[in-house]
């Protein structure tokens, strides 16, 4: 039952991962480079306008 | 009958964000303008009831077999996590338009805790399928119907003489407060 759930839970933590990077390498879409989030403050937050400043 | 009191009941008398207190985050957070909310409406009605008939059939058809139902939450955050990341690049390779109507608000869904919490409840509450994304689409719709509304009414706030402690979050939250106890309102509908 411990060898299952391991596996399991190694399988999901694969596919994230995969999914991840293959997002992160996926070109955008022509016109979509300028989107930021502004919803709200939180600087903490990979999404926030601050961030897309400083790249 | 039976259906459709579901969906009334989750859509506006359990409403996830107003009795619950679901998905509050992108309720304060992406409610400064309708256009946005609605958007962001949208977005949220496609993760939750795509993650919902996922998460169970992963349920029934792998955890309970393999008898590792303890493992339906990790399993769901990260099912969800993944389904985010695909959809997205789904939308960016084959729909543009779709993937820029979305734009920041589909991968601010990972956070969003009304998806995981819909999962969960289906599968607590034991639901079939069916009963399952009918659960699925009445939170979504409940979750757009709020968060419209509040964009609405904040938008309105924006303009109207509000006390000046008040202005910002507080009056925000007063109104959250409000709209919670008319919604609770409604609980003898059903």
């Amino acid at each position: 039952m411990n060898f299952y759930a391991i596996l399991w839970v190694g399988v999901l933590v694969a596919v994230m991962i995969a999914s991840y990077l293959l997002n992160k390498r996926t070109p955008l879409p022509e016109g979509c480079e300028e989107v930021v989030c502004e919803g709200c403050a939180d600087i903490a937050c990979s999404h926030n306008a601050a961030h897309q400043k400083e790249e | 009958m039976g259906l459709f009191s579901l969906f009334i009941g989750l859509c506006l008398v359990n409403n996830v964000v107003l009795s619950k207190f679901y998905a509050v985050c992108p309720l304060l957070g992406v409610s400064k303008k309708p256009k946005n909310a609605l958007n962001m409406g949208y977005a949220v009605t496609f993760v939750i009831v795509l993650a919902s008939a996922i998460t169970y059939l992963l349920y029934h058809f792998v955890l309970v077999p393999l008898d590792i139902k303890y493992l339906d939450l990790i399993t769901f955050i990260l099912v969800i996590a993944s389904l985010v990341q695909f959809v997205e690049m789904f939308l960016k390779k084959t729909s543009p338009e779709i993937y820029k109507a979305m734009g920041v608000y589909l991968p601010l869904i990972t956070t969003n805790c009304a998806v995981l919490g819909v999962a969960l409840d289906n599968i607590s509450s034991g639901y079939n399928f069916v009963e399952s994304m009918v659960a699925a689409v009445a939170v979504s719709v409940g979750f757009t119907i709020v968060i419209y509304l509040y964009a609405t009414i904040r938008e309105r706030l924006e303009i109207s003489n509000v006390p000046e402690s008040y202005k910002g979050i507080p009056i925000a939250l007063i109104t959250a407060g409000i709209m919670a106890c008319a919604i609770a309102g409604i609980a003898g509908l059903v």
